[in-house]
């Protein structure tokens, strides 16, 4: 199909009253890499138009109840997401205490291979915030 | 969730009209609306302005969903025997004295420039948007060739295009 075809069939194309044949070959010249003689943006204003013929109609007033249909669904899917993210992410990422456990095990570790790293006095106001540091990318590393 | 909310607030009217002119039954409409800001939701980062706007693409997911739905409920010959035979398939409405008052002049607009088609370009597209026909569909249901069916939607959104560009500039 060339652009000029395309765009004999776009305005049916936007109204999707095209025959299976006919629409697939549309689809796949818009997703062909061209060039292109502006087939993008005939058939984004043919869409436009089209959506826009269901202006015609005056609204219709919803009952409250589709809203409240639609925001049960959408925070039961919220919630599983939540359960899925739990379920896949690392224990440590979790804040799992076991993971804490580990972290801190290695921070010991890491302190003992590398004592520059240690600040001259536990009391320093960096030792805490050194010693937060490196806990949090061991817990990262777990 | 407060910005589908929004979104909501401003388009389901829109979209439960397209959802009820396609089905013609209101719990199914219903569902429609439901289906169609799920999906909104869903797809919500997909959205791409410069393909008509968010009025376009809520209207557009809304009347897709619809006319899934009367295929796959076989009811297509629900719509078409209520479409056959009349002419008056787009209901003109009536001009408001209160609110909305933008909304409802586009509603005018859209209504007066349909009505300024021929009848029988009119009719294929009122089959084709509102019913969800094929062009092949139209011409076997209303008797035409198919290629007079195709000029005729052809010609009509052409025309549609230039009277609302009048009409706006």
């Amino acid at each position: 199909m060339d652009c000029r075809s395309f765009k004999e069939l776009v305005p049916a194309f936007a109204l999707d009253a095209l025959d299976e044949g006919e629409r697939a070959a549309c689809a796949a010249h818009l997703a062909g890499h061209g060039p292109h003689d502006g087939c993008a943006q005939a058939e984004s204003d043919a869409r436009a138009l089209a959506a826009r013929l269901a202006g015609a109609l005056p609204e219709r007033p919803v009952d409250p109840r589709v809203w409240r249909a639609i925001e049960d669904r959408v925070q039961a899917k919220l919630a599983a997401q939540r359960a899925d993210d739990d379920h896949d992410r690392p224990p440590a990422r979790r804040r799992d205490p076991a993971g804490w456990g580990v972290a801190v095990l290695l921070l010991g570790l890491y302190l003992a291979r590398n004592p520059q790293r240690m600040c001259a006095s536990p009391t320093s106001p960096t030792f805490g915030c050194g010693t937060l540091a490196l806990a949090r990318s061991a817990a990262r590393v777990i | 969730m407060e910005a589908l909310r929004v979104l909501y607030d401003e388009h389901a009217g829109r979209a439960m009209a397209i959802a009820m002119r396609v089905l013609r039954n209101e719990p199914e409409a219903e569902d429609v609306v439901q289906e169609a800001f799920l999906e909104v939701w869903r797809r919500a980062e997909q959205f791409d302005d410069r393909r008509g706007g968010v009025a376009a693409w809520v209207v557009t997911i809304a009347r897709s969903r619809a006319i899934d739905r009367l295929r796959s409920t076989g009811t297509t010959s629900r719509a078409v025997e209520a479409a056959s035979g009349s002419l008056a398939l787009i209901p003109t409405p009536e001009i408001p004295a209160c609110e909305q008052v933008e909304r409802r002049r586009d509603e005018v607009r859209v209504a007066a420039a349909l009505d300024q088609l021929p009848a029988e370009q009119r009719q294929a597209i009122a089959l084709a948007y509102f019913e969800g026909l094929s062009q092949s569909e139209i011409a076997s249901r209303t008797g035409n060739p198919l290629g007079t069916v195709k000029m005729r939607v052809k010609l009509a959104m052409a025309k549609l295009a230039k009277l609302l560009r009048v009409e706006e500039g």
